[in-house]
């Protein structure tokens, strides 16, 4: 049986659970499954915003693709197009900057759950020092946080309205 | 005393007993596969992954080094058959192998296959496919000033060239440990008292960071030692705890940098000090890595991780001499004379050489950043550290510097 499908059953188990110490990803991980059961290669996962983030109180929705060589190389993890905005987000592609789905920082040891949850702290902590959306990484070295916010919540406001007309 | 475990748990619930077993049958789960290992391997790290794992590891990533996956140490050693937990689970398959079932079979001939593949390529003398034999190690000798060479051919590992690959640029062969240094927070690229200024700039970016974007304070984060830090010593556990904090830490560095063009313009000051022969030719960073006239090594991985800073008094001396002959503008030296204050006060083998500086230093440093009040306490707090040996401070750099006659 290969790892995927060991993970598979791991991930539904957990995140099945009510119980903190069983399943520490509620509250963070909403759901995390493969689009279609039978392609373990194409999985989709949606996360809480954390709380105290401008993100608090949305949910975000990312299309991760596990390549055939996983776990030896990382999966790779995108947001859905134009649906975040965040200095180590590409917006309009959904593409993300974390070191740790890069393959020369990846380490077989992580699994989807890791790296999904890895992604949840990337929101709550934003690192402008490798930013992918320049403009927004540059409001937060000069330190305007509230600014960096009021931008991101009203992007999500203007998303929101965008998704229900 | 050797059977008090023994007999407390004999007396302890079912769910304890289960609890300890299951735990121990855990254990026997590669973290790679998420599956049992037949033949476990340690790593000289302590961390344990089937023989055919590892193996494809570290295959897999020909252009690194071997680390371990869970705590990314260099493997320098080839791991070792850990036999007592290829007997845990050889003895738990005896026990439970009463109903013969078709996964339990499975289960069995994984297990009679992965021990083949391990018998035959030891018997065979191929354990990890010879990557323990065909590859060297990244080797710095003291006695040689330090110069990282590879252990196979002594050839000089540049950190330039051994990047792509981390393979040695004369013999080819693979590097097991870290070879290249260009990772790493360079330490040497900036004077003591930018450091200072790095140290207190995070830590006033600290101060003013809204509790939204805490770091990161769960287990296994990359940031995670920046969380464990106490406000107090904003810098001390950035300085690069091994190769995989350092990404980390360098871009706070980086940024903190850029905070103030000055710095950089101070920089290359920097660096005409360092090696006066060299301020033609430094334009930028990327210049100045290129001409390749000026060395830098660091190299922690045979030190267990370890990275000392070995500040080499002599070449300071020299480095600041001709600098203060030289014709600069009063500017110059307000800016510089920080720099060269703490830049020895942190070196621990050399002792503070005027007191008048320790005092210009502090004017300094209260002249720039007025705006923050703690500063005359941290300065206080500061000059103190400085002239403490840092016990803290345990993973340190090797500053290797070279001279320009090296190519």
């Amino acid at each position: 049986m290969s790892r995927i499908t060991k993970e598979y059953r791991l991930i539904r188990k957990t995140l099945a659970s009510d119980d903190p110490t069983f399943n520490p990803y509620r509250g963070i991980i909403e759901s995390l499954n493969p689009i279609d059961e039978t392609d373990l290669s194409k999985w989709e996962a949606t996360i809480y915003g954390p709380e105290h983030t401008p993100y608090e109180h949305y949910q975000f929705r990312m299309l991760i693709n596990v390549p055939d060589s996983y776990p030896m190389a990382p999966p790779k993890i995108m947001f859905e197009k134009d649906a975040i905005l965040h200095c180590n987000i590409k917006s309009v592609t959904g593409e993300i900057c974390l070191d740790i789905l890069k393959p020369q920082d990846w380490t077989p040891v992580w699994d989807l759950l890791h790296c999904v949850h890895a992604v949840w702290r990337l929101l709550r902590e934003p690192v402008c020092d490798s930013p992918l959306d320049v403009d927004m990484g540059n409001i937060i070295r000069c330190g305007d946080t509230r600014a960096y916010q009021g931008i991101v919540k009203y992007f999500l406001t203007e998303r929101e309205r965008n998704n229900h007309t | 005393m050797g059977d008090e475990l023994h007999n407390r748990l004999l007396h302890q619930s079912n769910n304890t007993k289960d609890e300890v077993l299951y735990k121990i049958i855990e254990s026997l789960i590669c973290s790679i596969c998420h599956d049992y290992m037949f033949v476990p391997m340690m790593t000289p790290c302590g961390h344990n992954y089937c023989y055919g794992c590892l193996n494809t590891w570290f295959s897999s990533n020909t252009q690194k080094e071997l680390a371990c996956p869970q705590c990314r140490s260099d493997i320098i050693t080839i791991p070792a058959l850990n036999t007592t937990l290829q007997q845990y689970l050889s003895f738990i398959l005896d026990r439970l192998g009463g109903e013969e079932d078709d996964s339990f079979q499975k289960l069995l001939t994984t297990k009679i296959k992965e021990e083949n593949d391990y018998k035959l390529n030891k018997e065979k003398d191929t354990l990890f496919e010879g990557v323990f034999k065909n590859s060297a190690l990244a080797v710095a000798d003291d006695s040689d000033d330090g110069i990282t060479r590879c252990s196979n051919c002594h050839w000089e590992l540049d950190p330039d060239e051994v990047e792509d690959g981390n393979v040695c640029p004369h013999c080819n062969a693979r590097i097991r440990n870290y070879a290249g240094g260009n990772d790493e927070f360079d330490e040497e690229e900036y004077s003591e008292g930018e450091l200072n200024e790095i140290r207190e700039s995070m830590r006033r970016r600290r101060e003013n960071r809204p509790a939204s974007v805490d770091p990161f304070a769960n287990r296994d984060d990359v940031s995670s030692e920046e969380d464990s830090s106490s406000d107090d010593e904003p810098m001390r556990e950035h300085i690069p705890q091994g190769r995989w904090a350092s990404s980390h830490n360098r871009s706070i560095a980086v940024d903190a940098v850029d905070d103030d063009d000055d710095d950089e313009e101070r920089e290359e000051e920097e660096e005409e000090e360092m090696d006066s022969d060299m301020k033609d030719f430094i334009e930028d960073d990327e210049d100045e890595d290129e001409d390749g006239s000026r060395r830098e090594l660091v190299l922690s991985a045979l030190n267990n991780g370890h990275v000392i800073i070995t500040d080499d008094e002599e070449e300071d001396a020299q480095g600041q001499a001709p600098a203060e002959e030289e014709d600069h503008d009063s500017d110059f030296y307000e800016h510089n004379d920080e720099g060269f204050v703490s830049g020895d006060s942190l070196d621990e083998s050399q002792k503070q050489p005027a007191d008048v500086d320790s005092n210009s230093d502090s004017e300094d440093r209260s002249i720039s950043y007025p705006s923050s009040n703690e500063v005359d306490e941290q300065d206080e707090r500061d000059v103190e550290e400085l002239d403490d040996p840092q016990p803290k401070r345990q993973k340190r750099f090797r500053v290797v510097l070279g001279d320009s006659d090296d190519e």
